[in-house]
């Protein structure tokens, strides 16, 4: 560090780089310029508006692997707005810049222009390519110096003017190019948002974080409307740039220090009641945001509020409300492909709709300048429960990526301490499907418990379904029904451990039936199982052709029979058109029933199919208004 | 807590099935007592055939 004397106050002035030829005095305002023999003063430095940066001269930061203290700072402006360049040191990488512009942080380092831009005649191309990397136009404004503050690597006073390309590739990185009768200072490096820096030494931000306001005259960041006279308050001075008043309902343009009227709210009215309270506060995931500005945009089917959110540390976001549902949005900083996808993605996003939008109401203030009527084509992408949008500006030839997460309003109401609407209306795009968390993890248990039931049944199933006695009888219509004889069997054996028994019938039966009603009884004990099988089987021709319903052969199943001597009674029926017939009785033991098998299965299943019924009807109601 | 409760649920059922099928029952008998699982002669649809 070397320190001089200022000229005008003698106040220390220290230069901390070598390339730094220009300073202002941190006393006395003044501009001094370095030379070989020494300071000389050149005039007076304006003073730098009022803002709400935590950044200042001497803080520290780090992203990724660059480094870098800031050393002072320009405060400039073009048509439609004003930002700070910070001058920083970032070590072995040389000097730079760090652009703080609407909540996003531009690291750069001067580097030497590529030769597209030097052969372009002093004009910037739409494409350049550095590396293997290409970069879009996607900025020129003519930049003027509003006022600055400690030591800088040129001499830049108040009006003093130069212009300013800025480009940008589908990832982070940044260029920007600052053309100067015809000499060019080409800068390379990255975009980032303010929370993504580890920070040191960054100043306590007035109002925040406890802070108090101090009260400077002429600083206030109040300023009284030029129309009716009322007080505004601004709220994110600095970055602000359109502001409505609340008592005329009249659109400021709001930069530095005084507001300046633009119109009376004509094609857009005043939002007069915002979802949230302009000024109020809430810890959202751990940050403290305010509400600083809401609007009300619509399409030609629907109209939905969008709540500017500022924290000093984090810059901008949003909250977007319609019918009771919530999303938290962010500024994305780099560029998706095709379908919405960036390629740090885990999650497919798919196309939801494109939609013609324009503002129809607002309120509190803006950091880009309000257009009455802007229009904008907004292309939504959803992977519920996140959100991306672009927003094309036609008339401002801009594109913008946002990223959002849906949130329940619950957490927004305990947040900002306001009260919950009635439950939120139908199914929004990007609301996270309650039905599909569970039928996809809930049928993963269910294929496992089908192998589990699966393997109880084959364990279960032990020997196979063995013959115990099968025995062939003559059916001769009775005379009488009470003269229906009763067959009672031989003994036989059931030697097997408990297991089921099914009797067997077969008859030759045609267009017609015979059964019987079959008790096995237990010798031992003398309790009798019942079953009656019966073959029916019937056939003929009518209008369709020939048709055969029914079997020769039917089957009884009797659960749980245990080992013993038994025998059975047999008590034959058969249709009235058969005289005599010849039937055969046979008895098995063993196995188990696979109804049981199914039954479990059905009862594995039933609540995953459910929540799989439950997941598509919800999915059908999120994509019934897409495109 | 829904997927601990579906998962007693689901080892229950596989438990029942085993008990179940270890005692030679059928979950169709448990549920309707007395019945064997099929309708006797003379109550058929086809009779009327």
């Amino acid at each position: 560090v070397r320190q001089y004397d200022c000229p005008q106050c003698a106040a220390p002035v220290p230069f901390e780089t070598p390339g730094a030829v220009f300073a202002v005095c941190a006393h006395c305002r003044s501009m001094v310029v370095r030379s070989d023999i020494g300071l000389s003063e050149i005039g007076t430095m304006a003073e730098l508006p009022p803002d709400h940066t935590p950044l200042q001269i001497g803080a520290s930061g780090r992203y990724g692997n660059v480094s870098f203290k800031l050393l002072g700072r320009l405060r400039v402006r073009w048509d439609d707005g004003a930002w700070n360049e910070w001058y920083a040191d970032f070590g072995q990488a040389g000097h730079g810049w760090v652009g703080e512009s609407q909540g996003i942080l531009y690291l750069t380092t001067e580097t030497n222009a590529p030769p597209d831009l030097e052969a372009n005649n002093g004009g910037a191309p739409k494409k350049l390519l550095l590396g293997k990397e290409q970069f879009t136009k996607t900025d020129t404004k003519r930049v003027t110096v509003v006022a600055g503050e400690g030591e800088l690597p040129f001499v830049a006073k108040p009006d003093q003017e130069w212009t300013s390309v800025d480009y940008t590739s589908k990832s982070r990185s940044f260029l920007t190019a600052e053309m100067d009768s015809g000499k060019i200072r080409f800068y390379q490096g990255c975009t980032c948002m303010p929370h993504e820096v580890e920070w040191s030494g960054l100043r306590a931000v007035p109002g925040w974080n406890g802070e108090p306001v101090p009260i400077e005259r002429n600083r206030s960041s109040a300023i009284p409307c030029p129309a009716c006279g009322g007080v505004i308050e601004r709220r994110a001075a600095g970055d602000t740039l359109s502001l409505v008043c609340g008592h005329c309902g009249t659109l400021l343009d709001a930069e530095g220090a005084h507001a300046t009227a633009v119109s009376k709210l004509k094609q857009v009215e005043l939002l007069p009641k915002p979802a949230l309270p302009l000024g109020s506060r809430g810890v959202l995931r751990g940050v403290e945001w305010m509400v600083i500005g809401a609007l009300r945009r619509k399409t030609a089917y629907s109209t939905w509020e969008e709540i500017l959110l500022y924290n000093p540390w984090r810059g901008y976001a949003w909250l977007t409300t319609w019918g009771g549902h919530w999303n938290f949005i962010q500024r994305l900083l780099e560029t998706p492909g095709i379908g919405g996808s960036l390629p740090r993605d885990k999650v497919v996003f798919r196309k939801y709709s494109t939609e013609d939008t324009v503002v129809s109401q607002v309120a509190g203030e803006f950091y880009w300048r309000i257009r009455i009527g802007e229009k904008s084509r907004c292309t939504d992408y959803i992977a519920p429960p996140l959100l991306r949008s672009r927003e094309e500006y036609p008339d401002l030839d801009e594109t913008a990526w946002s990223e959002g997460e849906y949130i329940e309003q619950n957490e927004i109401a305990k947040a900002f301490n306001a009260k919950a609407s009635a439950s939120p209306i139908g199914v929004f795009l990007n609301q996270p499907n309650p039905w599909n968390a569970k039928w996809k993890r809930l049928r993963i248990y269910a294929v496992i418990a089908t192998l589990l039931l699966f393997i109880i049944q084959l364990i279960s199933k032990g020997s196979s379904r063995q013959p115990i006695y099968s025995e062939r009888f003559s059916y001769q219509k009775p005379v009488t029904a009470e003269a229906m004889p009763e067959i009672v069997t031989r003994s036989f054996e059931i030697k097997q451990r408990t297991h089921p028994a099914r009797v067997n019938i077969q008859a030759e039966v045609d267009n017609s039936w015979l059964g019987a009603d079959v008790e096995l009884v237990d010798e031992k004990t003398g309790k009798t199982y019942q079953a009656s099988p019966c073959a029916e089987y019937y056939h003929g021709n009518d209008d369709e052709g020939q048709w055969t319903e029914g079997d020769q052969r039917d089957s009884a199943d009797i659960p749980a029979v245990p080992p013993g001597k038994y025998h059975l009674k047999i008590n034959p029926q058969a249709d009235t058109n058969i005289q005599s017939s010849n039937y055969t009785v046979t008895l098995e033991h063993g196995g188990v029933f696979w109804s049981n098998f199914f039954v479990s299965l059905l009862a594995i299943w039933i609540w995953p199919v459910m929540a799989g019924i439950f997941s598509g009807r919800f999915e059908a109601k999120r994509w019934a208004d897409s495109d | 807590m829904q997927h601990l409760i579906y998962k007693i649920f689901a080892i229950s059922t596989a438990a029942t099935l085993f008990y179940t099928n270890d005692k030679g029952w059928s979950f169709h008998g448990l549920l309707l007592p007395g019945s064997s699982g099929r309708s006797g002669p003379g109550h058929s649809s086809l009779h009327h055939k």
